[in-house]
């Protein structure tokens, strides 16, 4: 199974969501206009998008029975090899997996963007950080499943 | 702040010193109506025979004005033409600097450079009446840093 996540649609919230952060912060002082991030600071961004997914392949490392990534062009391709059948829906939730992980890698970046900036606000998204994972563990749960075998003592 | 946008921002030096000597003539005309100092508020009003002092100080004003703008918009070089009539800023402001304030923050440069020759004519002249100026100077600058700090939203490619 393959999860394909462009980098642009990584970078277009995180650009969305320091612009907003901004605003609301440069009403009382202007220098927090410098959160706000745009192509010029893509060579940082890009280092935090992939700290990012390299969080989330260690995360489910034991959780299926292969996953990595690759940059491919313009994208980030990850493969996961579950353990088992994968379910019948399993490519609705492959959908919601890639989203919630797009949502994790954007959330992320923009927490180490403003931990390096403006460190006073980013408190408040980092901790929306583990709802996101709470979210990646539920859904590869649903795909991928570890086999556990019933434990029989001398094997009998 | 520095980034991919470039900028080019010229000022007229007839511009930025019509301006100047106008104010200059007011402050004049306002200081005339006491006989003691008529003879100095005459010397206020400039005219174009003080032309190379006020030059002088519309460069100091354009270093300042230079270091300004690299704060609070983007890193700024700037260059007088050959017979020094126009003064071009070029700034290199970030991707999503708000085109929009370009002209604003053209008028506000003006209003800047055009207070700092004057407060620095009155210095010579008349210290005293040189001192609103300079904290005029203060305002221009926060109104630099308040366009410079506008970005454009996000668009969705």
């Amino acid at each position: 199974m393959i999860i394909s996540i462009p980098l642009q649609t990584i970078l277009d919230r995180i650009h969305t969501r320091n612009y907003y952060v901004g605003e609301s912060y440069k009403a009382k002082d202007l220098d927090y206009s410098i959160v706000q991030s745009s192509y010029d600071n893509i060579d940082e961004l890009k280092t935090s998008v992939e700290s990012a997914l390299d969080e989330v392949v260690g995360m489910l490392l034991k959780r299926a029975k292969e996953i990595s990534y690759v940059w491919g062009n313009d994208r980030y391709d990850i493969t996961i090899v579950p353990y088992g059948r994968i379910p019948d829906n399993g490519e609705e939730v492959l959908r919601l997996l890639g989203n919630a992980i797009t949502d994790y890698c954007a959330q992320y970046s923009i927490y180490q963007w403003l931990l390096v900036l403006k460190p006073d606000i980013a408190n408040p998204i980092g901790s929306l950080l583990p709802n996101i994972i709470n979210k990646i563990t539920k859904y590869i749960g649903m795909i991928s499943n570890p086999v556990i075998r019933r434990y029989t003592p001398f094997g009998i | 702040m520095e980034g991919s946008k470039v900028i080019s921002l010229v000022l007229t030096t007839s511009g930025l010193l019509v301006q100047m000597k106008e104010h200059s003539y007011y402050i004049g005309e306002s200081l005339k109506s006491n006989p003691q100092i008529m003879e100095l508020a005459a010397k206020i009003q400039a005219s174009d025979d003080d032309n190379p002092v006020l030059q002088d100080f519309a460069q100091q004003g354009g270093t300042k004005l230079g270091n300004i703008l690299s704060r609070v918009v983007g890193k700024t070089s700037y260059a007088w033409d050959e017979g020094k009539t126009n003064l071009t800023f070029t700034v290199k402001a970030v991707v999503n600097f708000m085109d929009s304030q370009k002209d604003m923050l053209k008028d506000s440069m003006l209003g800047y450079l055009s207070c700092y020759v004057l407060s620095k004519w009155l210095n010579l002249i008349k210290p005293d009446e040189s001192v609103r100026f300079e904290a005029l100077l203060t305002q221009y600058e926060e109104d630099m840093r308040q366009l410079g700090a506008q970005r454009d939203k996000p668009i969705r490619l």
